[in-house]
């Protein structure tokens, strides 16, 4: 009996530290993927990538999550404080900002060194911070370009495309009709692409957010002055935008632009899904970047990035090589390759020479861990500019003396 | 069972409610404070204490005292618009027409709707391209009076008060209407003996009967009005160039947008103080209201 007992109280406890591991074993484990909500189509594209994933690692399952864009970047900011990001998110130029925080893990030990030459150069160059490679690009929101009315175009009979700020304006004046609410240009007055989209203009005039080091703001530069003395001409003095330009964000411009009412629409390629979502009968065309020294065109890219707090970085980042995969890119239906090789192959090999004429000339801003308050600063003094309310000079000092307050000092 | 057992079991019965508004209410309060003597970017993850320096840089900016003089002009005339309009409101309903239930209910709806619906509704009315209130102006002959209702700076704010006054009346005028229903009868006759009008007898008896009521629902009016974000952040997220940055705003923005909680934290202390004193004036006039009903 003594005996009996003793075996069961062995048994007892070795089941109690056998069984649990068992049964862990035999549970699938969690990795968590947070995105951005996009079009039906890209959505699904994305799903069927993290299904293959499941698919080929049955021991894992993927629990997915989207939001809207502003909102993604928000969660990633507190979670990131809290300890409680998901193993795997999207993050554009703010990775800097994830970098810095600690919030995300370097993947330099877990990359293929030879793949990662197959990434944009400046792409790869975004995502890495003090020397190491925190991220993988995977969306290439391609180079700001212009989108245009093809009926717009024919009825005012333009034949070529403009390539200079003055092009621009000529252009702008032929096809602006503002007896109908019909205007040649666009850009971002309000929102979020104020920023990037000033920026293009700084460049072409050939100034820069940033000095080399980050530490100082030149956006007041003479170069800075002149670009949005531009903008403010363009709806003042030339009128060939909406004069209520200073408070259309991205989204009320491509309404406008679907409702036949902008004739050339400052956005990205991608804006023609949403378009055709809208006014499926519009007939789109694209125009590179003008410029003024040179041709500018904002263009980024989105990271996939492990968090620090996950528990299988290992397996997220196979999940990564499956959604960074060429197989994916290839057939990305909104955004181009982040894969050199791929910009030549498949449907990227017919896309609009237009697009890819932009390419040639993308250039993104300098990334800084104070990029949220940076783009509300310069945004504000712009909006202030554009309303008439402060010179373009007045606005820019005010915006360089804000931002010089908020840069980390090294 | 004694005195004192009971004592213990109604606090038995009460710990477990007190623990929980307790720790979700009073460590939130707590953390602000705290936060508030620190320099804390959550993007940086550095956290520095500074003292009484947060709230010595929000008092010498130009920022903070635009985000207070908006916070103030936002909830006081919201509060005084909504009590301009009520008061006639629950007057009209008290009196005996055919229908008045009708009125009743319709008075209710924007009470009802939701504040999101309210507010996407109202930034498409205003719109300059495709709004109606535009359309509506233009087509009356009234077209000079268009403004750029939500991207000017001179006028955003009255056209964020404008969906939020009528919303909010409705609540006061039928927490007047419930009042004016308790005024004894006998005083407007003997007021009509006296000779007094409909108006007399507004001024000189439905006011004074139903003032207490009046100053429960403004005080409560102010501490709502004050923080709240909802309208402003869907319809102009606190701009254009932060005509509608009130402090409420500031501090989301602050926070959640640039990440730097501790100068977050100082606006929602000062935002904590400001109710503070509202609160106590509205305990102070309950407690009053309640010695007077005793004796």
């Amino acid at each position: 009996m003594k005996r009996v007992l003793l075996v069961l109280g062995i048994l007892f406890i070795v089941g109690i530290f056998i069984l649990p591991q068992i049964l862990m074993a035999a549970e699938k484990a969690n990795l968590t993927y947070w995105g951005v909500q996009r079009d039906d189509k890209t959505n699904a594209h994305r799903q069927a990538f993290i299904d293959k994933f499941k698919a080929a690692n049955p021991n894992f399952d993927v629990e997915v999550s989207l939001f809207p864009f502003t909102d993604l970047l928000a969660k990633q900011v507190t979670a990131g404080a809290a300890g409680t990001l998901a193993d795997v998110f999207e993050v554009p130029l703010e990775i800097q900002q994830r970098a810095a925080a600690g919030h995300i893990i370097p993947i330099d030990t877990y990359v293929d060194k030879e793949d990662v030459k197959d990434f944009l150069d400046g792409a790869v160059k975004d995502a890495t911070y003090r020397g190491k490679l925190y991220g993988i690009p995977i969306y290439n929101a391609g180079a700001r370009l212009f989108l245009i009315n093809k009926d717009l175009f024919e009825k005012a009979g333009m034949k070529k495309f403009p390539e200079t700020w003055s092009e621009y304006v000529e252009a702008g004046k032929k096809l602006t009709d503002s007896s109908q609410g019909v205007y040649g240009g666009s850009f971002d007055g309000a929102g979020q692409n104020t920023y990037n989209n000033f920026f293009q203009y700084l460049a072409q005039a050939g100034g820069s957010i940033l000095n080399k080091d980050r530490t100082k703001c030149t956006v007041n530069s003479s170069e800075g002055i002149k670009a949005l003395q531009f903008w403010v001409d363009l709806i003042h003095k030339h009128k060939v935008v909406n004069p209520n330009t200073a408070n259309l964000d991205f989204n009320e411009n491509v309404a406008l632009f679907a409702a036949g009412k902008i004739a050339m629409l400052d956005g990205f390629a991608r804006f023609e899904a949403q378009i055709k979502q809208i006014n499926p009968n519009i007939k789109v065309g694209y125009m590179s970047m003008i410029g003024d020294k040179k041709r500018v065109a904002f263009g980024s890219t989105w990271n996939y990035v492990i968090a620090k707090n996950s528990k299988h970085p290992k397996e997220t980042f196979e999940l990564i090589k499956v959604m960074t995969s060429k197989e994916r890119m290839l057939d990305e239906p909104a955004f181009m390759p982040t894969r050199k090789s791929l910009l030549n192959q498949g449907k990227w090999k017919d896309i609009d020479p237009e697009i890819k004429k932009n390419l040639t000339y993308m250039a993104a801003f300098e990334p800084t861990t104070v990029l949220s308050q940076m783009i509300e600063i310069l945004s504000n003094s712009i909006r202030e500019s554009l309303m008439l309310k402060a010179s373009p000079k007045e606005a820019l000092d005010k915006a360089a003396t804000k931002i010089d307050a908020v840069l980390p000092k090294k | 069972m004694t005195r004192k057992n009971e004592r213990i079991w109604n606090y038995a019965w009460t710990a477990p409610v007190v623990l929980i508004i307790v720790a979700l209410l009073a460590y939130p309060i707590v953390r602000t404070i705290q936060l508030s003597f620190y320099e804390y970017n959550l993007t940086e993850a550095t956290q520095t204490l500074i003292g009484l320096g947060g709230y010595w840089r929000a008092l010498s900016s130009e920022d903070f005292y635009s985000f207070l003089y908006i916070s103030l002009v936002w909830t006081f005339g919201t509060v005084i618009a909504c009590l301009i309009i009520a008061l006639p409101m629950a007057a009209i309903l008290n009196n005996e027409f055919r229908f008045k239930w009708v009125m009743r209910s319709i008075l209710m709806l924007p009470w009802a709707t939701p504040w999101v619906i309210i507010a996407l509704t109202w930034k498409w009315m205003f719109s300059s391209n495709f709004g109606m209130v535009d359309y509506l102006l233009r087509a009356v002959g009234l077209g000079v009076l268009i403004k750029n209702w939500l991207g000017d700076p001179d006028v955003a704010l009255f056209s964020v008060m404008a969906p939020t006054i009528w919303r909010g009346y409705t609540f006061g005028a039928f927490m007047y209407l419930a009042a004016m229903q308790t005024v004894p009868t006998h005083l407007y006759e003997a007021a009509e003996i006296d000779g007094a009008g409909p108006i007399k007898k507004f001024f000189h008896v439905t006011l004074p009967g139903i003032l207490p009521t009046i100053i429960v629902v403004n005080l409560l009016g102010v501490m709502w009005t004050l923080n709240a974000i909802q309208m402003i952040w869907i319809m102009t997220q606190g701009g254009p160039l932060n005509s509608t940055t009130t402090l409420p705003v500031a501090v989301y923005k602050t926070a959640f947008l640039f990440h730097r909680f501790g100068e977050a934290s100082v606006y929602g202390v000062f935002i904590g103080l400001m109710l503070l004193i509202f609160a106590l004036l509205y305990i102070q006039f309950i407690a009053k209201k309640g010695e007077l009903a005793e004796i």
